[in-house]
């Protein structure tokens, strides 16, 4: 079993539906894996985006690249400031939008 | 770069677009970088080499497969360079088989007996330069050594493929004791001090002075009626003898100091010498040494050691010259025939211009017969 099938396991999620989505771990701000990955969206050295199940994960940070991609596994290596989803980026943008 | 990976470098737009065709295609993608804006590169495994070409090909990327793994550039700068491998290979089976052989001789602590002498007893017991090393019994070489007239002890011991042989030498033997036919004599204006007479007759008594020539012993006995009987003088005579030397100095002066140093190695094979030469002039001093390597060739190690040297205005006190001075002459003076009531004093006259005259006095007692 996987690190991350170990974990559904103990938070009592079947193996099939993790499958579906996404899952990533930040190592000390040095390094990302990131496990659901359907396609490689935008690679830049301060932002890589990554299309997953339910949208867009985007990896922020400075001098990033993508150190290994096997499957639908890819581990991001560099300063990594952020990882967020376009969900919550539409989010932000809308409470943008309703500020006076 | 890990084994059994190519590297491959590309030019395109797109990256994203091409890592996720290769994520399709599942091909595992390792280390991938930004060299510029356009260019890029990453490793895949050479299984996947010809999947990744396709791609690339399909998305018109302009590309190179930089090298392959480790492990077969490894392979393949080792058949390039089959003929220096054969080399070192012959090399090291040289090496190894001249380990069973003597490669250089060192000899130590000999002073007056010679090398050769040295040298010829190992060749007795099938030791030199080029022989089979199974031959060395440093036992029985050291035994042998021992039976060499003028040495006392020795020992003979194997480092790596040097023999090294170090040597005590007999002590020289005390020179007989010397009669001489004629009367001994005073070397020196003197007070006669002491007197230890073996043979002959004493000619004169402690507190006596005597000039340089005069005789201390006679080379005779007196029968009882006070005849001289011829016979042989032997014994010594001790006085008390004053010296003085006069030296003149200089409170300043020019002297050639040394301002920085180098070694420099040379090779000498055949009479040509390899390396940098040394430099010559008055700026320099050089002290050479050289040392014969016991090889096949004749192969000699220049060893230079060159130290550049300036001359300097220097200056000194004239009582410190003075002490100097003294110091110097009583050092030239102390010899062995020197006992006791050793004294010194001296004086200093000034001459002009910086010049100094030293006067150094010494009063000592010293053995003044001569034969």
């Amino acid at each position: 079993m996987s690190f991350f099938g170990e974990i559904a396991s103990v938070l009592g999620f079947d193996e099939a539906r993790l499958a579906l989505g996404y899952s990533y771990v930040v190592y000390n701000g040095e390094a990302v894996y990131v496990e659901g990955i359907k396609k490689v969206l935008r690679l830049d050295e301060s932002e890589i985006a990554f299309l997953v199940n339910k949208g867009v994960l985007y990896v922020g940070g400075e001098g990033l690249t993508v150190s290994d991609l096997s499957g639908a596994a890819a581990l991001v290596r560099g300063s990594i400031e952020a990882v967020y989803t376009s969900a919550a980026v539409d989010k932000k943008t809308k409470v943008e939008e309703k500020k006076p | 770069m890990r084994p059994d990976t190519v590297a491959i470098s590309a030019e395109g737009v797109n990256h994203a677009r091409l890592l996720s065709e290769l994520m399709g295609a599942e091909v595992r993608v390792y280390g991938f970088y930004r060299r510029s804006q356009r260019v890029f590169g990453f490793s895949v495994a050479k299984k996947d080499l010809r999947k990744t070409f396709a791609i690339l090909d399909d998305m018109c990327y302009t590309y190179s497969a930089d090298a392959s793994s480790s492990y077969s550039r490894i392979g393949k700068s080792m058949l390039a360079r089959l003929g220096f491998i054969v080399a070192l290979a012959v090399c090291i089976t040289l090496i190894a088989l001249s380990r069973n052989y003597v490669w250089r001789i060192k000899i130590s602590g000999n002073q007056t007996v010679p090398d050769k002498v040295i040298e010829n007893v190992l060749a007795e017991h099938n030791i030199s330069v080029g022989k089979n090393l199974k031959n060395f019994d440093g036992e029985k070489i050291s035994a042998a050594l021992r039976a060499t007239d003028g040495i006392k002890l020795a020992s003979a011991e194997l480092r790596g493929t040097t023999v090294c042989v170090e040597v005590f030498e007999s002590e020289d033997i005390a020179p007989p004791l010397v009669f001489s036919e004629s009367d001994i004599t005073s070397g020196y204006d003197a007070t006669v001090t002491r007197i230890v007479t073996r043979d002959g007759t004493a000619l004169v008594r402690p507190g006596q002075n005597v000039f340089a020539g005069a005789p201390l012993i006679g080379a005779y006995r007196l029968d009882e009626e006070g005849n001289r009987v011829p016979g042989k003088a032997s014994g010594t005579v001790y006085g008390k003898v004053a010296f003085t030397e006069s030296r003149t100095v200089a409170t300043e002066w020019y002297e050639r100091v040394p301002i920085g140093s180098y070694k420099r190695t040379r090779l000498c094979i055949f009479g040509l010498t390899i390396g940098k030469k040394l430099p010559n002039g008055a700026g320099y001093e050089i002290s050479e040494s050289s040392e014969k390597l016991s090889v096949f060739l004749p192969v000699t190690v220049k060893h230079a050691r060159v130290t550049r040297t300036e001359m300097r205005k220097m200056s000194a006190g004239i009582d410190e010259l003075a002490a100097k001075t003294e110091d110097e002459v009583v050092s030239s003076f102390i010899n062995a025939n020197v006992t006791s009531g050793f004294e010194v004093s001296r004086t200093v006259n000034e001459l002009g211009g910086g010049l100094y005259r030293v006067n150094v006095f010494i009063q000592a007692e010293i053995a003044i017969g001569k034969v």
